[in-house]
């Protein structure tokens, strides 16, 4: 059937079976086993999984860009045993590698899109390539040629072109070591082959079939044991949802592979959340019998408030002035249950009132404090304005030090101690080691808050051993001392253990500068004192941190017995938004292992909440004390659990990739960092979602 | 576009068991999956809900989303326009959906030559061309075909009234999309729709709508 001619807009969004970019067998978006250049959208993450003979490749892949893509990735080498058998049993080999993959140049009407990537980089180097491709569409074509170095090059099928810029090019420096190094100087040299694959969608059925010319070798170096009947392969992706890739193969003339895909797309939140509860203005002679009986006032917003899931925490009610301090675990962001407590203020409050001034909380301190005019405010509520210019016509400054709670008319009556607690089933696990790939544990967790008066509180946490695969052979030989590489013994003889018992205070001593002070058990592995102090000028895009502690390693058993260990450990810390909505944050100072140096951490957050971030420290102990990976890396992302929910939530799925346990580098693990308790309260992150104000 | 967008269009009822402080984000989960999977749980729509309420209402499910009653907001002709607590308009000409407003991916216009299935009956028509127009992504004046059949009166009970109606099926086909799907609307001997599963997009779920108080003619 034809359609009609005048059918305009994103008629591809209307396949049942809408196809997307696909994963390569290594995970990064590509064909087969060659790359192409496209990319999946900002803020995506793709699980992957390919399995054939004799590999098989898990892995994830993030786009922190639109032109940036990153993939890590465990190969299991089927035909290679991890180590010798009193060693690590029959395990087979597992190879951890990362890639990177860069956009170069868009696809234009004429232009192909033209990416650099780089694979393996900064492992053992067993499957390092390099290559620079380009993909253009045709219709329902995808044509992808490309130059390929490493294994990608080992079909040596034309000559280096760098080695005209310089002869170092002609030989590539192979050494497959303990991994974790960039090895810069092999990159783009060697034999470089011409890659290119053929792609053709089937829209209608959401089918999309492949054809590559592989150039990898890996015959070569024994990986595969023997030659490639062909070096054509052929296969095909279902996308079944905008989640789900399906894909089968046939491969080197002589192998089947099948695959999947888990696409998430967290760009925006894209599920709508509940518009604020209705209000019903209270007629005039009514507000102003309320203004003259404060009770009255307080009591019905107290009362609305907490239908939104916001607790008062103060107020005072003045002819011309409405302020109050409020605390919400509910929302996601600092504004929206700003806008929402406006309302329900204007609603209730005289006409006399001009300003409305709302103190956001978390926990017992104030973040920020944000100043509406009230007639401004209705315009924008009601469509006679626009939050912009709300925003123009409001404040936004912090006055932390003096918490309303200490001087308000209306104080909600606090009772101490306040016991709250929690319990759930947790996971501890083990992955990638020569023992079994994964080793696991299934724990009850209780965690418990005791709190002695306003920012003054015990936290307890408290896990009980159900099930675990522990069985561990690996001891530590590192040479520093152990302050993380132990962690078999703490995982064996801890299994029911006391994780956490720590007195903790805070307060403000000044305008912006937050403190907190601990005493305790900190962790599994260290107990001790100290703290952490913030800077965080609420009108500035950065923030100052220091911390600093005694601490000593606890006992493997983790109950209330101490090791000989102790150290002081603490950094100077600074954090900062840049532009694109990146954030740094960066540590210099002593670490547990007692090794001096820096850290860095970059991450990405998205208007949805999704953070995708990076880290890497390097400090003065020598690549072969830190031992395998050479230096401390690894990234993490987290997800709103707002994106999966019809409802508000405030809280975050985290994952984070940290890939050996080491002595350097080695933090203390600090709960309630204060920049995460206040650093997203300043005036650009309130600006940043001003939008949801009025939602 | 997503499935998961839709879900939460009427409220979502709470099914706690456990205290809220025993694995509250595994409850969490369980609940959403369940709902993914099973569906969610109905709003009590009685008979005496619907006397109390002096307007005109219908009864609303999408997908597996949980049931709930909506109203009917205004009368423009043949066109009625009816709203959710949320709100979300649905605009319903001779029992079939024409419109939706307050969705993330609206069905914005839509072309029949004939909505009127006394009409299409009378006149023995077996297929129509109509166009649809979406939003969010935008898609216009996208061309179907419409084949129409007609069962034996059945009995359909709705509320607590038993009807005697009969099942028209409407099957909506694009081949270049690779669409294919049926509509069905129950009409009694005047043709009035009683009840009907309507697909306004196959990328979203089905619309369930019962007609609990009929508008005054």
């Amino acid at each position: 059937m034809l359609f009609s001619l005048n059918v305009f807009g994103n008629i591809d969004d209307y396949f049942l079976h809408p196809i997307g970019p696909s994963a390569s067998n290594y995970g990064n978006t590509g064909i087969l086993d060659v790359p192409n250049a496209r990319f999946m959208g900002p803020a995506s993450l793709r699980f992957g999984f390919s399995s054939s003979y004799p590999f098989e490749y898990t892995s994830l892949t993030a786009t922190p860009f639109s032109w940036f893509e990153a993939t890590y990735r465990y190969t299991e080498l089927k035909n290679r045993k991890y180590g010798q058998s009193f060693y690590s049993g029959n395990q087979s080999l597992k190879d951890k590698g990362f890639d990177v993959k860069l956009l170069l140049l868009e696809e234009k009407s004429i232009i192909p899109s033209i990416a650099l990537g780089l694979r393996d980089i900064a492992g053992t180097g067993l499957f390092s390539s390099e290559y620079i491709v380009g993909t253009k569409r045709f219709g329902n074509f995808d044509v992808t040629a490309g130059l390929g170095w490493g294994i990608l090059g080992s079909a040596d099928n034309i000559t280096n072109p760098f080695i005209s810029l310089d002869e170092n090019f002609r030989q590539r420096k192979v050494g497959f070591g303990q991994g974790g190094a960039f090895s810069l100087k092999s990159w783009f040299s060697g034999p470089t082959a011409v890659f290119g694959g053929l792609e053709y969608d089937i829209k209608k059925y959401g089918l999309r079939l492949k054809l590559e010319y592989n150039t990898s070798k890996p015959f070569e170096n024994n990986m595969i044991p023997t030659k490639p009947r062909t070096d054509f392969n052929i296969g095909l992706s279902y996308h079944l949802y905008d989640w789900l890739d399906l894909g089968a193969s046939f491969e080197r003339g002589d192998q089947f592979r099948v695959s999947f895909s888990l696409i998430g797309d967290f760009y925006k939140d894209t599920i709508p959340k509940p518009k604020p509860k209705n209000v019903i203005k209270l007629r005039k002679d009514l507000r102003d019998r309320a203004l003259e009986d404060k009770d009255i006032f307080y009591k019905s917003l107290n009362r609305s408030l907490r239908d939104e899931g916001i607790y008062l925490q103060a107020a005072s009610y003045d002819k011309d002035k409405v302020e109050i301090s409020i605390a919400s675990s509910r929302f996601f962001s600092t504004t929206r249950p700003v806008g929402r407590s406006a309302r329900i203020v204007s609603a209730l409050a005289s006409d006399s009132v001009e300003e409305i001034i709302i103190r956001p909380m978390n926990g017992d301190m104030e973040t920020s404090k944000i100043s509406l005019s009230k007639r401004e405010f209705d315009n924008a509520d009601n469509f006679q304005g626009s939050s912009a210019e709300l925003l123009l016509k409001s404040k936004i400054g912090s006055e932390n030090q003096a918490p309303l709670y200490e001087t308000a008319d209306f104080k909600p009556k606090v009772n101490f101690p306040e016991f709250r607690w929690n319990m759930s089933p947790g996971l501890k696990h083990q992955i990638g080691g020569p023992e079994g790939f994964y080793l696991g544990q299934l724990y009850w967790r209780t965690d418990s808050s005791l709190k002695m008066a306003r920012n003054l509180t015990l936290y307890t946490s408290i896990g009980i051993n159900l099930y675990d695969t522990f069985e561990f052979s690996n001891p530590s030989f590192s040479e520093i001392p152990h302050v993380r590489s132990d962690v078999q013994e703490y995982l064996d003889q801890g299994k029911n253990n006391l994780a956490r018992m720590q007195l903790e205070y805070m307060f403000s001593p000044f305008k912006d500068v937050f403190v907190r002070a601990d005493f305790g058990i900190f962790e599994e592995m260290f107990g001790g004192y100290g703290g952490q102090a913030l800077y965080r000028p609420v009108d500035k895009k950065y923030a100052f941190g220091l911390s600093l502690h005694r601490a000593r390693q606890r006992d493997y058993d983790q109950r209330f017995s101490f090791k000989d260990y102790e150290t002081t450990t603490g950094h100077l810390e600074f954090y900062a938004e840049l532009p694109n909505k990146i954030h740094l944050q960066s540590y210099i100072g002593k670490y547990l292992a007692g090794d001096k140096g820096v850290s860095f951490d970059i991450s990405r957050r998205f208007n949805s909440g999704f953070v995708v971030g990076v880290f890497a420290s390097k400090t003065n102990l020598s690549a072969v004390e830190f031992g395998e990976g050479s230096f401390d890396k690894g990234f993490y992302f987290s997800i709103p659990t707002k994106l999966f929910y019809s409802d508000f939530r405030s809280g975050v799925i985290s994952f984070g990739m940290h890939p050996l346990t080491k002595d350097g580098a080695a933090f203390l693990s600090q709960q309630n960092q204060l920049f995460g308790l206040f650093g997203e309260s300043n005036t650009s992150n309130i600006v940043r979602d001003w939008e949801y104000l009025l939602k | 576009m997503k499935f998961k967008k839709i879900l939460p269009l009427i409220f979502l009822s709470g099914c706690a068991s456990l205290p809220n402080n025993i694995a509250p984000g595994y409850v969490d989960t369980y609940k959403t999956i369940k709902g993914f999977i099973v569906g969610y749980p109905d709003n009590v729509v009685s008979r005496q809900l619907v006397n109390n309420i002096p307007y005109a209402s219908m009864s609303l499910k999408i997908g597996k989303g949980p049931k709930g009653l909506i109203i009917l907001e205004s009368i423009n002709e043949e066109e009625l326009t009816w709203i959710t607590a949320d709100p979300i308009y649905l605009v319903v000409k001779n029992g079939r959906i024409i419109k939706t407003e307050g969705l993330e991916n609206d069905l914005s216009e839509t072309i029949y030559p004939k909505t009127n299935f006394k009409q299409i009956f009378a006149e023995d028509i077996k297929n129509l061309t109509a166009y649809y127009s979406y939003k969010n992504p935008s898609l216009f004046n996208l061309e179907v075909v419409l084949n129409y059949s007609i069962d034996s009166p059945e009995e359909v009970i709705i509320l607590d009234e038993t009807r005697e109606l009969s099942k028209v099926t409407e099957i909506v086909r694009n081949d270049f999309l690779g669409w294919k799907f049926s509509n069905f609307y129950w009409v009694d001997k005047d043709f009035f729709v009683w009840k009907s599963e309507q697909i306004i997009n196959p990328t979203i779920p089905v619309f369930q709508l019962e007609v609990t108080k009929k508008p005054s003619p």
